[in-house]
């Protein structure tokens, strides 16, 4: 190897790049001007590649889509009943319900009287009642029923709000500010979903409260129509509840008319409502109310909410 | 580091000692001892007290608890943990602030703390498999020593010997410490640990060499003395002798991270950079859109379980176990699994030349009689080429060697070939017996008929051996002189040639071919032996002369030269094979041997280490007939090099050898230079396998990537300090290895693409969730199913891929380039395929959704409603009103069919995963684990789905059977997409589809 010192063959590598210089390298490289390790061109190629890929997925998905809606009636659902999964046992909604801001709370809370802050609720149930009136005064596709007159076949139902009684109106800010205040509660919606109702008081269940049994009793030996008929009950929910929650009345009827179901989807359909109006509510105690549905094909369930609503009322 | 690094920089020098330099006096002054009696038991006391205990001292070891924690809390446990601990948070507010507490969080929580314990303790066990290194070495130490203490013999324990005390050993024994021997009787010891040289040593007192290896008047700690005995001073113990440098440098050698764990490194990084910015990015929106901190929490832990792969390292694992078990059945024993990798990433292999290269055992190779040389057979199998074997000159060189010869066949060996036959004797003698009997298979009866009278064993000093024989033809009954050795020696001897059944005088022209084949043949790196006979004269030896070996009485000039034969430690049959599937697949073989630079140069020509036409610096020297230092060394593109040489290079010029050279040789190199060679190359960012039996290499095989250590030949300290054990010691089995290693990392590609895929349809439905309040469509729960559940075997099952193409055809792959996972495989699997998939859970979610009431539409912005206990009558498009408990069963089921959409479109990721460029018509389907991996998977999501049960504990409902179709299409439209980039690919290679999409 004579005299050529055999390191000058060796081709040095220099000296290391710092950490921070070659990501400062990486992020802008001056000699390739390569952005993030691309120059510019390629970062285009590479963006129009992943612009058409994505465009064409949207467009294969929505496609996909169409596709799909074409097999759905938008009237009817595809699945219904036991078909569906929301089941054939209703549960019950009660309004007027806290503001979207709580929307997990089910505290009904108010100050009665003339300076009270009761103006959200009763503004809620206006709201939640307008179809109802419009419905009302415009007088189309609905039919008046009753308990030997079910509705013909497309026609809805009117539900009357006149019949909320005295309190439970717009006009009397359903009792709020005078210290009744009304709740109204309605069973869920179930496309083609008929109630099994009790014919006789001798198919009632033993859990049933004591008051409504002899309720039923009355009925069956009164007007034996109005058995026709998805049963009410609204308690206290603990036994100190109980104590508290004082009168309740229910109208227009202590429960939901059979001859409303089942829920087709007709246009202006009314689901039909109880008014709860609490008559002798202690000032402020919130109060536990449990309110349970009762028919043949109802069965109740605290935990899952079946057939039952649970809600907070507090007056102050 | 510090002091203990320093100490390693120390040990990787060449050992420097001068006790076998100086006198036995000078030796004893300044040890302070006296040969003959030794040291006092006070001089002995304090030089312990001074030195220490003469034994190996342990190294340092992590605690095992330290190495269960890393475990516990490496790579992606620590996202894990985060994900759990939130999720005990999540739970802790819920139980405090809820009434009706869900116990899901706590769920979760359980079930990825488990999941990171399980996972940390199996990769605790796979590292566990400590080393035991150290261990070995000390089964190697002597237990106890016999000193001479104050002119008494006494029986010590080994540990107790100190510098200066005087030992004795006799043959059996272990040498105690490193010793200088004053006295011996024809002391013989066996340094094959230290040196690899097989044959034992003659030691005396005398100094003959300045290299303490070689030298005559050293032996060394746990060498064995395998005859005589002797007497000596010790001058080195424990820690400090040849045998305990090399351990603690083996033991103390740091040895890097593996090539894949690298890899794997690499990619957890960006995984969790991806999942930490994901993860922050979402919780600072969820922020910014007034989410409940504690809703920002549940979507923090979404995004960490989404985005960590939690079966991944699992896979791994049992990729790289499937190859260990394959390249087992291959006699490539894996003691490290990701050494299964490494191989493949093999850029230079350090090989050995003894027993690896070479059959090591040495055989004639040629033969010279009748004037002209022919070849013998040194095949394994007897395949080679075949001479004239009735020829005079052949019969008399048979004779001279079947009789003038001490080696036997052991007894009872008749039905073992005879080239695997064992023999008693040294290893020349035994090649010279196992040629004859091969060619003659007679040698007990020539022995028989032709009784031996007088013998003349070999010395080193006379260079030959003789002896005397009954003529087997009695009517002659001439006594008859065999005599073998060192050619030039019997030469002298000759006066006459043997040729062609004639004796002629031996004239010049005699003796220059001689020395032309007797040059040519050690040119060839063998050992050369000459033969030559006389016929004692009646007259002057009548029968019944009393020969006398020691007083020599007859004539040793004036004999007849018969031929020569010369050999060699013939190379493997099937490693010129296995070198040159090297070569074409970029791997670089470096010989490394202790062996002299003509031999070691032979066998590299004959195996192809140093291919026909490449020249070194000295051949081309010697063909343009110029001095080795006006050859420009650019031209040379070999290059032999001796460890004398070595020792004076410095590292920049040792890096130019190994940059320059592509064809090189190290012989005569000592342990400390294998290490120094192997740093060589590692320095180049070579990624090296060494090869190496005895426990002088030791440290090299530490140093190395991937020490490969030699089952049968091979010592118990180089096993333990390599990764992998070669069964049959044959280096044709490391090609296998290679090819496996190579295979096993295409595939981990293939396998974490695919199981990356999976993970956009799992992070996306958390995305849509929190950005555009939709009900969430994909949970934790079944997220987790899909990574620990459907989608593990499928993943594992890429491991049995067959190779796309010839994978020995082409270069190592580049550890800075060449990552297992790179930008375009996350480009694949996250951005392409991955949105494909996305866009399937999507398009089943929207359709179940839409087929119960809720049109899709309808759902953006419902989510807060959707997830509120206290709605109880959320109405759908149809106006029908959901229960909380009805809409979260909906829910389920939607998060139920959204991962078995997942498990229909891997269907088609899987296959089209099983290959990178190839098209599936090509590839075929031929990789039954992987039918089985769809199989199996598709059962295991309709268990998940259908069995009784799974809707109480994992949240999974029953689907309608139209519900696994939605996925179809999709699962479609990745076959066709990918095919067609493959295609685009494989029609215009290199153009941008290749550079972008090709990982």
């Amino acid at each position: 190897m004579a005299d050529k010192k055999p390191e000058e063959f060796f081709v040095g590598s220099g000296p290391k790049p710092t950490k921070w210089q070659s990501v400062k390298t990486f992020i802008w490289n001056s000699e390739t001007s390569e952005f993030m390790g691309r120059t510019g061109v390629n970062w285009a190629k590479i963006t129009i590649f992943y612009v058409i890929f994505y465009t064409l997925l949207a467009g294969f998905f929505a496609g996909m889509l169409m596709i799909f809606y074409q097999t759905l009636d938008f009237k009817i659902p595809k699945w219904q009943n036991k078909d569906s999964l929301i089941g054939t046992n209703p549960g019950l909604g009660f309004r007027p319900m806290p503001p979207e801001a709580q929307v997990d709370s089910t505290l009904i809370q108010f100050k009665h009287g003339i300076k009270g802050d009761w103006q959200y609720w009763v503004h809620s149930l206006t709201e939640f009642l307008e179809p109802y009136e419009t419905l009302t005064s415009s007088g189309q596709e609905f039919t008046n029923c009753d308990f030997d007159k079910p509705p013909q076949e497309g026609k809805a139902c009117n539900f009357n709000v006149e019949l909320l009684g005295d309190h439970c109106t717009k006009e009397n800010n359903f009792g709020y500010e005078l210290g009744k205040p009304c709740v109204l509660i309605k069973l869920n919606k179930i496309f083609g979903w008929r109630p099994e109702v009790y014919n006789s008081s001798a198919e009632v269940p033993e859990d049933m409260p004591a008051d409504l049994k002899s309720y039923i009793k009355d009925i069956e030996t009164g007007n034996k129509t109005h058995m026709n008929m998805v049963w009410l009950s609204c308690e206290g929910e603990t036994a100190n509840d109980k104590e508290k929650i004082g009168t309740i009345t229910y109208t227009p009827f202590r429960g939901f008319p059979a001859y409303y179901y089942p829920y087709l989807n007709v246009p202006g359909y009314l689901t039909p409502v109880v008014a709860l109006q609490f008559g002798s509510l202690q000032n402020g105690q919130a109060v536990n109310v449990e309110c349970k549905a009762w028919a043949n094909n109802i069965s109740r369930d605290r935990q899952r909410r079946l057939g039952s609503v649970h809600f907070e009322i507090r007056m102050d | 580091m510090g002091k203990k690094g320093q100490d390693i920089e120390e040990l990787k020098k060449e050992l420097e000692l001068d006790g076998h330099k100086i006198s036995i006096e000078e030796l004893c002054k300044r040890l302070g001892t006296n040969p003959k009696t030794g040291l006092t038991k006070a001089q002995a006391r304090e030089n312990f007290d001074r030195d220490g205990p003469n034994a190996l001292s342990p190294g340092k070891t992590t605690p095992e608890w330290l190495k269960f924690l890393k475990n516990l809390f490496g790579g992606f446990s620590l996202l894990l943990w985060i994900g759990s601990i939130l999720c005990f948070i999540a739970y802790y507010i819920e139980v405090s602030t809820a009434e009706v507490p869900l116990a899901d969080h706590l769920y979760l929580g359980i079930v990825l703390a488990s999941v990171v314990i399980v996972t940390g303790c199996f990769s605790y066990y796979q590292e566990n498999k400590t080393s035991r290194i150290m261990e070995s070495f000390r089964n190697l130490v002597p237990q106890y020593a016999l000193v001479v203490r104050e002119g008494h013999r006494l029986t010590i324990k080994a540990e107790e010997v100190a510098i200066g005390d005087v030992v004795e050993c006799q043959s059996g024994d272990r040498i105690p410490a490193d010793v200088r021997i004053t006295e011996a009787r024809s002391f013989k010891v066996d340094n094959s640990s230290l040196t690899g040289e097989s044959e034992p040593q003659p030691r005396g007192p005398e100094y003959t060499n300045e290299n303490p290896l070689e030298t005559r008047n050293l032996a060394f700690f746990s060498t064995n003395a395998v005859e005589g005995a002797m007497r000596g001073i010790v001058i080195n113990i424990g820690d400090n002798t040849v045998m305990g440098r090399i351990a603690v440098l083996a033991s103390g050698l740091e040895t890097g991270v593996t090539p894949i764990a690298k890899e794997i490194d690499h990619f957890i990084r960006i995984i969790t950079s991806v999942a930490v910015f994901l993860g922050i990015t979402l919780f600072i929106i969820a922020f910014i859109l007034g989410y409940h901190w504690v809703d920002a929490v549940v979507f923090l832990i979404g995004i960490i379980v989404a985005n960590v792969p939690e079966g991944l390292l699992a896979t791994v694992t049992v990729c790289l176990t499937l190859t260990a078990k394959r390249m087992a059945s291959k006699n490539c024993l894996v003691k490290n699994l990701e050494a299964v990798e490494t191989l493949g990433s093999t850029s230079t292999i350090c090989c050995d030349k003894t027993g690896t290269l070479t059959q090591n055992r040495m055989t004639v190779s040629h033969m010279w009689f009748d004037g002209s040389a022919v070849k013998a057979d040194t095949t394994e199998d007897q395949s080679g080429v075949q001479f004239d074997r009735s020829s005079p000159g052949w019969r008399a060189l048979v004779r001279i060697a079947a009789l003038c010869s001490r080696a036997e066949f052991r007894p009872l060996q008749q039905d073992v070939p005879v080239l695997k036959r064992e023999v008693i004797g040294d290893a020349s003698e035994a090649a010279i017996l196992k040629c004859v009997e091969l060619c003659t298979s007679q040698t007990d009866a020539i022995r028989w008929r032709n009784r031996k009278i007088c013998e003349i064993p070999f010395n080193s000093t006379n260079k030959f051996q003789i002896s005397i024989h009954e003529n087997e033809d009695r009517i002659d009954g001439r006594y008859h002189l065999v005599m073998k050795g060192a050619p030039e020696r019997i030469l002298d001897c000759c006066s006459t040639i043997y040729v062609n059944g004639e004796e002629r005088p031996l004239d010049n022209e005699a003796k220059e071919a001689f020395d032309d084949v007797y040059m040519e043949l050690g040119g060839l790196g063998e050992r050369v032996i000459g033969f030559c006979d006389f016929y004692l004269p009646r007259d002057k030896y009548p029968r019944g002369y009393i020969f006398n070996p020691d007083d020599i009485n007859f004539q040793l000039t004036g004999l007849r030269f018969v031929g020569l034969m010369s050999m060699i430690d013939p190379p493997r049959a099937a490693v010129p094979d296995a070198v040159a599937k090297c070569r074409l697949a970029g791997i670089k073989v470096i010989m490394v041997t202790g062996d002299h630079p003509i031999t070691a140069k032979a066998i590299a020509k004959s195996v192809g280490i140093i291919s026909e036409v490449s020249e070194t610096v000295e051949d081309i020297a010697a063909r343009l007939n110029i001095p080795v230092s006006e050859v420009n060394p650019e031209f040379a593109k070999a290059a032999v090099i001796h460890g004398n040489d070595l020792r004076d290079y410095t590292p920049e010029r040792l890096d130019y050898v190994l940059r320059h050279y592509s064809e090189i040789v190290f012989a005569r190199t000592s342990p400390q230079q294998k290490l120094i060679i192997v740093e060589g190359c590692q320095r180049k960012g070579d990624i090296v396998a060494v090869t190496g039996d005895g426990v002088n290499d030791s440290p090299a095989l530490k140093q190395a990537d991937i020490g490969v250590a030699m089952g049968i030949i091979g010592s118990d300290v180089s096993k333990e300090a390599a990764d992998m054990v070669l069964l049959d010691d044959n280096f044709a089995s490391i090609v296998t290895g290679v090819e496996e290693g190579r295979l096993i990392f295409d595939n981990l590609k293939k396998s974490i693409a695919y199981t990356l895929t999976s993970n956009i349809p799992e992070i996306l439905p958390f995305l849509m969730f929190i950005l555009f309040d939709i009900p969430l469509p994909l949970g934790t729960v079944t997220i987790l199913c899909i990574d620990l559940g459907t989608d593990l075997v499928p993943a594992i099952s890429l491991a049995y891929e067959k190779p796309e193409s010839d994978i020995m055809k082409r270069k190592p792959r580049s550890p800075i380039t060449d990552k297992l996972v790179n930008e375009r495989l996350i480009s694949m699997a996250y951005g392409q395929i991955g949105f494909i998939q996305a866009s399937a859970g999507f398009f089943t979610y929207f359709t179940i959704m839409a087929e119960n009431g809720f049109l899709s539409g309808y759902l953006f912005g419902l989510r807060r409603a959707w997830d509120s206990r206290a709605i109880n009558d959320l109405e759908d498009s149809y106006g029908q009103e959901w229960t909380y408990d009805a809409r979260k069963e909906l829910e389920y089921t939607c998060h139920t069919a959204y991962f078995i959409s997942i498990v229909v479109v891997q269907w088609t990721d899987l296959i089209i995963c099983k290959t990178r460029r190839n098209s599936l018509f090509q590839q075929g389907m031929g990789n039954q684990p992987l039918k089985f991996g769809i199989f199996f998977e598709t059962f295991v999501a309709a268990f998940l789905s259908y069995c009784p049960g799974t809707d109480k504990g994992l949240r999974m409902y029953p689907l309608k059977l139209s519900w696994w179709f939605p996925a179809l299409p999709f699962a479609i439209f990745i076959l066709v997409y990918d095919e067609s980039r493959k295609l685009i690919m494989r029609r215009n290679p290199g153009g941008w589809v290749e550079r972008e999409t090709y990982y």
